[in-house]
């Protein structure tokens, strides 16, 4: 059975990649947790905690093709607890001698998060991958329209000219501050633990710290001076970093439909593609379908983020609530964040800019483009609050009137002499009125 | 409470230094609150509000001779915060981390001390202040109800007013379908409504009161603590709960999350505008407001700012009552950490809930719909938008599935080459052998496209106005899809009576009001129903109606019965109902009844839809009253006027000279006098007439000497007796008279079974309703004797209606009747051509018209094109 969007095979890989699903496949997490199993066994020989034939056993059987899969299952259905099935099969397929020496003097918390953790180093390398995809992308975008003027909007309104290349320059330092903050999240966040039941080494003891760290460093993991199972920073941080990731992806995401909407057309996802039908109903519709499931994922990754945090808050020494509840989260917020960095992808190679559009758009607007460029060169003139007040009366009145400002501005007696023929050619090519735009494109990109 | 130096520089400093929450902001805080509601949640009124429990409280357990009724007097009469050392209890509060305690030691310390002891006897702190959390949201929802309502109603007004106003329906941000301002808006309406109907459970689930001491068990009551508690709650105007709900928190949470519904639905609402007055679209914009400023650099920019805030205001609300489901996770018996995180979420929500409501109301009261820009881009894209409207045509003739590959193949090139979508539909020769070009695009025309959104729109009006504006004495239902039935019981004579509507889908219904004895609902929707036909026969966008009550007409209480019933569907009147006189009512006296409710005219809705101002209105109402012919006034002669001209123009069918045919008239009341005069001023001579006493036959080519007898007033002729001129016989022996045009403007069933047989007209023209029985008009027809369906003769007051408010300015009396005069022949050919054309009869052909007739949709119901 197959009940979420996530799991579809029919409907497969709309919110979701196959090589986000390999990493947290049910099967997987237990062959990790077995591999722990096994590098402690064997790393515990080494120190001369378990004999060397027990270990020897252990690794040997630690895979899931060696188990009783269905007794595994059977436990589990009785059991309430999260590993013992898997261990207890796992002492049965070792045999007498070995069994007792199997996940020795550790907790089901300790194996269950340096699993975890372990995935979420898959996670990062994909994110990482992605998004420096993106990051590439979006320099070669940025290039070659950096002299591209179109209108820039601010509360949904026309405000001033600006170059597509200064728009998608935003994008990329966006970007770019998110892969700093994966990297830096790397060297953080990868800590795995072994400190048995309350954190102490109970069992272990002295050796305990030194097998903890041969341990993890083995499976690539770095380890805590202190247990963590009650300290889940490093998790909300690591949800934190993704979910802003996906969320400046959403951005972009929502800007490419806001320009591609019938209205605006400065932009189009993906032109007609002969099979791809956008809608039952009309015929002639193509609808901006990934950059909306962007915004989906999205959103459902904002308000998985939000569990996570709220699993921050455990009780004493181990509190399974907040636990039980960062696993509900942590897979379907890496998925979604790993599809929602394979649809940015795609979007961006489907991407279609329509320039002349832009220009359109931006001329359409007439000369109320110049507004700011006036007030500044009058300001020089007659005092800023005055230019203001003068602008802002004869804007207004090229607007009841459905006139251009310039015949406004020409009429107007008290403005006589003061506006000069350069101005009004200004007025008429409002691409000269995109201020640095270009000279910041070549920084960004310039800045590696 | 603002004291003079309330805004020198120093004393706004101090103020503050203290306040930072942004609600609280002297600048910005009006963003995010409003005076109204602030008060409720101001310190000061928060203490009195728990003072006030505490005094309802001692109160009754006073009443109970739990305490003593000294004691609760005393805590009454020291029960104003204002009497307290307000300092003290700050800083008591800071020390003890107690909310209550202090105020109550403050309080107790200027009482005497037997009255003390009583104070707060055997409550615990969280009942008093559930208590007071209940009467505080009390008041709020009392203000989101009536900002609600009032949003409600002009969202109501929108939706008529722009009910036909054709525009591009967008879906996924694209360009998808017609749909029409009046549906967008009237979907805004039912959302505001259910939410209203939410905000109204709430109320009732939440205003309760609490009083059940430490643990819930009301320990300290001993026996008398659920009589405590009814008594109590009774005092406090609240419900009382089943059990104590220290912790069961869910009630707070219903009305977070209906507040969360209410701002939900207007940041929908918002962002629409906001979307929509983009500058690439420009349909609708918020009200920019004079001396407002839209950037600090940009003197030309206008932002929707009212709808930003609108906006923001709704991810607070949404903030706050997703918090407030963490409360309903209280522990144990008591967990007051529930209780200070409402204090947080209910505060913040509710004003930030009153703040929307209050721009919400602002926003849409001003709302600014650019209609040039809205067809502009209809027009921009009418062949794709209706691509399914021309696929479903196209699958009429080839299969389902060709029909739509040919229309995704056009797209795809019409958009890759930038041409039109039907130039390409019409470069496969497969299409081009079966459509023309002209007859893709008459299928392309995005009016012609809107479905049913007219009268979804319509239909969400009246349902707005039964649910607030209709009085307990009126019910309404609606019969399939169309019809509308609004039943009026009167209180105090219990008669009924009706509005029926037969359709909704123009602005404007139209239909007389009646007053009878045995009236029924059934009646009357027939009767709408053929002012209906009339209208589509006027070829007007206006729908049928009809009122009237159960009444006697010589009542001498009939002119009072009226006025209730007026008065009871009013807002009707005032929305869509046009009423005229019909059965026992006139015009003069319907226009002074409607005075007295406050409505200044019956036809009050017409002014609304033609968009004059009331003189206006008035002015051009008042043409009725101008003399058209002779003494004969505009308003009493229209009816009559086109019976006649009915009668001239079936003459004129029948091959008959004016001045050699012979007119029989049944009646002599009003609409038999007006249709003699119109017939006399036609040139045409009256050969015979009946009253309810006798009937008068003319022995005379050159007819009666009927013009003297015009003066008499009443319904009857006055007295004679035969001469050589005519003769006086019996009245039934009008209809037998041999004649070519017979006039029935008198009575229902003047021709039937009995008598048909008798009939010698060549024609008959029925004035008044059905005054051809169905079985008689049978055995007419096959005696090829032609009958007028009646509500082709009686469509004058419709056609009058069209002549007066139709032009462009004030027409005179001739031309209105000129107009009429014209409009019934035209109409009446028709007919006639049909009937031919068809081989079927007059009324089959009536009938056929009307339902084949189209009724283009219209701005205002009343237009008159060109010169005819």
């Amino acid at each position: 059975m197959a009940v979420t969007y996530i799991d579809y095979d029919i409907q497969e890989n709309i919110f979701s990649t196959e090589e986000g699903k390999a990493i947290f496949d049910e099967k997987s997490r237990i062959e990790r947790w077995l591999l722990i199993e096994a590098t402690l066994a064997e790393t515990q020989a080494e120190l001369g905690i378990i004999p060397k034939e027990a270990a020897g056993l252990i690794k040997f059987h630690a895979k899931l093709g060696k188990l009783d899969l269905e007794k595994i299952r059977a436990d589990y259905r009785k059991g309430k607890n999260s590993i013992i099935p898997v261990i207890k099969a796992l002492g049965q397929a070792c045999g007498h001698s070995a069994e007792d020496w199997v996940h020795y003097g550790i907790t089901t918390q300790d194996v269950v998060d340096t699993g975890q953790m372990l995935e979420l180093k898959k996670v990062l390398f994909v994110v990482e991958r992605d998004a420096c995809s993106i990051e590439k992308k979006l320099i070669l975008m940025a290039k070659q329209y950096a002299k591209t003027p179109m209108i820039g909007r601010t509360h949904g309104q026309y405000a001033l000219p600006i170059t597509l290349g200064l728009k998608i320059a935003v994008w990329l330092s966006e970007l770019r501050r998110h892969i700093e903050r994966v990297n830096s999240l790397k060297t953080r966040i990868l800590v795995g633990q072994l400190s048995g039941a309350v954190g102490t080494f109970s069992v272990l003891g002295s050796q305990g710290k030194i097998l903890s760290e041969t341990v993890l460093n083995k499976l690539g993991l770095k380890s805590s001076a202190v247990a963590w199972h009650v300290a889940r920073d490093n998790i909300a941080e690591f949800s934190a970093v993704v979910s802003m990731l996906v969320n400046t992806l959403a951005k972009i995401a929502n800007e490419i439909f806001q320009l591609s909407k019938t209205d605006v057309q400065e932009m189009a996802e993906l032109a007609f593609d002969e099979n791809a039908m956008s809608s039952s109903a009309m015929p002639h519709k193509n609808n901006p379908v990934l950059s909306q499931r962007m915004v989906v994922l999205s959103r459902h990754i904002r308000a998985l983020h939000t569990v996570v945090l709220e699993s921050m808050v455990h009780e004493h020494e181990r509190d399974p609530r907040a636990l039980w509840s960062e696993w509900l989260s942590i897979p379907q917020l890496s998925i979604y964040a790993m599809a929602a960095l394979e649809n940015m992808l795609r979007l961006l190679d489907g991407l279609r800019v329509y320039p002349e559009k832009m220009q359109a758009n931006l001329m359409s607007y007439g000369d109320f483009i110049a507004s700011e460029y006036l007030m500044l060169k009058l300001s020089k003139k007659i005092g800023k609050s005055k230019a203001q007040k003068k602008l802002h009366d004869l804007t207004s009145l090229a607007v009841t009137k459905n006139i251009s400002l310039r015949s406004c501005l020409m009429s107007d007696s008290e403005l006589t002499g003061l506006i000069e023929d350069e101005d009004f050619n200004f007025m008429e090519n409002p691409s000269h009125y995109i201020g640095m735009s270009e000279s910041i494109v070549e920084e960004v990109i310039g800045v590696n | 409470m603002r004291a003079e130096n309330y805004f020198s520089p120093i004393a706004l400093e101090a103020q503050s230094l203290l306040r930072s929450h942004i609600t609280d902001s002297l600048f910005f805080g009006d963003g995010y609150g409003t005076d109204e509601v602030k008060k409720i949640f101001s310190d000061f009124s928060r203490l009195q509000r728990w003072m006030d429990v505490e005094i309802a409280l001692a109160k009754t357990q006073a009443d109970l001779n739990i305490i003593p009724v000294s004691a609760a007097n005393e805590i009454e009469r020291k029960g104003k915060v204002s009497y307290l050392n307000v300092e003290y209890i700050q800083q008591q509060i800071q020390k003890t981390k107690h909310s209550l305690i202090p105020l109550l030691k403050a309080w107790q310390s200027i009482m005497s001390s037997e009255s003390g002891d009583y104070l707060h006897f055997g409550a615990t702190t969280q009942d008093i202040q559930d208590t007071a959390q209940v009467l505080e949201l009390r008041e709020v929802i009392n203000i989101v109800e009536r900002d609600l309502k009032e949003i409600i109603k002009i969202l109501a007004k929108l939706a008529k007013k722009y009910s036909s106003l054709v525009m591009v329906g967008r879906t996924h941000a694209k360009h998808a379908m017609p749909v029409t301002l009046g549906l967008k808006i009237a979907i805004w309406l039912d959302e505001c409504m259910r939410n209203y109907d939410r905000l109204m459970q709430c109320k009732k689930t939440i205003l309760v009161s609490q009083l059940f001491g430490g643990v819930g068990t009301m320990a300290a009551f001993q026996d008398k603590g659920a009589v405590l508690l009814k008594n109590f709650s009774k005092k406090l105007g609240l419900e009382t709960p089943n059990t104590c709900w220290h912790s069961a928190r869910d009630r707070f949470v219903e009305y977070l999350s209906v507040l969360a519904f209410i701002t939900g639905s207007f940041a929908k609402i918002a962002n629409e505008i906001i979307q929509l007055s983009k500058d690439e679209i420009g349909e609708l914009d918020e009200p920019f407001y004079e001396g407002q400023i839209g950037s600090t650099t940009m003197p030309h920019k206008k932002n929707p700012e009212i709808c930003e805030r609108i906006f923001t205001l709704a991810k607070l609300v949404k903030g706050h009552a997703s918090l407030s489901f963490d409360s309903l996770i209280a522990e144990h018996e008591r967990d007051y950490r529930a209780v200070r995180l409402e204090w947080v979420t209910l505060t913040d929500a509710s004003l930030y809930t009153c703040c929307a409501l209050k721009l919400m109301k602002s926003v849409l009261q001003g709302l600014v719909v650019n209609k040039n820009n809205i067809i502009k881009n209809l027009e921009k894209s009418s062949d794709i938008l209706s691509s399914e409207a021309i696929r479903f045509s196209l699958s009429k003739k080839l299969d389902k599935k060709n029909a739509f590959d040919y229309v995704y193949k056009a797209s795809i090139q019409s958009l890759n080459k930038k041409t039109s979508l039907i130039k390409e539909l019409m470069s496969f020769d497969k299409i081009k052998e079966q459509f023309t070009e002209s007859a893709l695009n008459e299928i392309a025309n995005p009016s012609k496209y809107i479905g049913s959104s007219v009268l979804m729109s319509n239909n969400m009006v009246c349902k707005s106005i039964e649910k607030f504006e209709l009085s307990q004495d009126i019910s309404v239902k609606y019969i399939g899809q169309k019809t509308l039935i609004i039943t009026y019981k009167d209180p105090l004579e219990k008669f009924e009576g009706w509005l029926v509507f037969d359709g909704l889908d123009h602005g404007l219904s139209a239909g007389g009001m009646r007053v009878q004895k045995g009236l029924t609902q059934f009646a009357l929707q027939s009767m709408a129903e053929n002012m209906t036909k009339k209208m589509r026969l006027c070829g007007l966008p206006v729908n049928g109606a009809k009122s009237g009550i159960d009444y006697d007409p010589a009542s001498f209480d009939k002119k009072l019965a009226i006025g209730r019933f007026i008065k009871a569907i009013a807002p009707f009147i005032q929305s869509r109902y046009s009423m005229g006189s019909d059965l026992n009512t006139t015009m003069e006296e319907l226009t002074q009844i409607a005075i007295a409710q406050g409505i200044p005219s019956v036809k009050i809705a017409i002014a609304k839809e033609q968009n004059y101002t009331l003189d206006y209105f008035h002015a051009r109402e008042s043409i009725l009253n101008k003399m058209a012919i002779q003494n004969w006034s505009l308003g009493r002669i229209r009816a009559g006027y086109v019976v006649a001209m009915c009668a001239a123009r079936l003459r004129h069918h029948l091959h008959l000279e004016a001045n050699k045919s012979k007119i029989s008239i049944q009646g002599f009341g009003v609409l038999a006098k007006a249709t003699i005069v119109g017939l006399l001023q036609e040139g045409y001579s009256i050969h015979a007439i009946s009253d309810a006493h006798c009937c008068v036959v003319s022995t005379q080519s050159k007819g009666l000497p009927v013009q003297q007898w015009l003066q008499t007033s009443g319904n009857t002729l006055p007295k004679l007796s035969s001469t050589k001129d005519y003769w006086v016989l019996d009245r039934e022996a009008l209809v037998q008279q041999p004649t070519d045009l017979l006039i029935l403007a008198a009575i229902e069933n003047a021709v039937h079974i009995d008598n048909v047989d008798f009939v010698q007209a060549k024609a008959i023209v029925p004035g008044a309703n059905l005054a051809v029985t169905p079985d008689a008009e049978k055995i007419l027809n096959q005696r090829n004797i032609l009958v007028l369906p009646s509500f082709v003769a009686g469509s004058g007051g419709s056609m009058s209606m069209q002549a007066l408010f139709g032009y462009k300015n004030h027409p005179s009396t001739e031309q209105v009747l000129n107009y009429m005069r014209k409009k019934t022949f035209s109409l009446v050919d028709e007919l006639m051509l049909f009937s031919q054309k068809y081989r079927i009869t007059l009324t089959e052909a009536s009938e056929k018209y009307i339902h084949e007739k189209k009724i283009p949709y219209a701005e205002k119901p009343y237009e008159i094109e060109e010169e005819m």
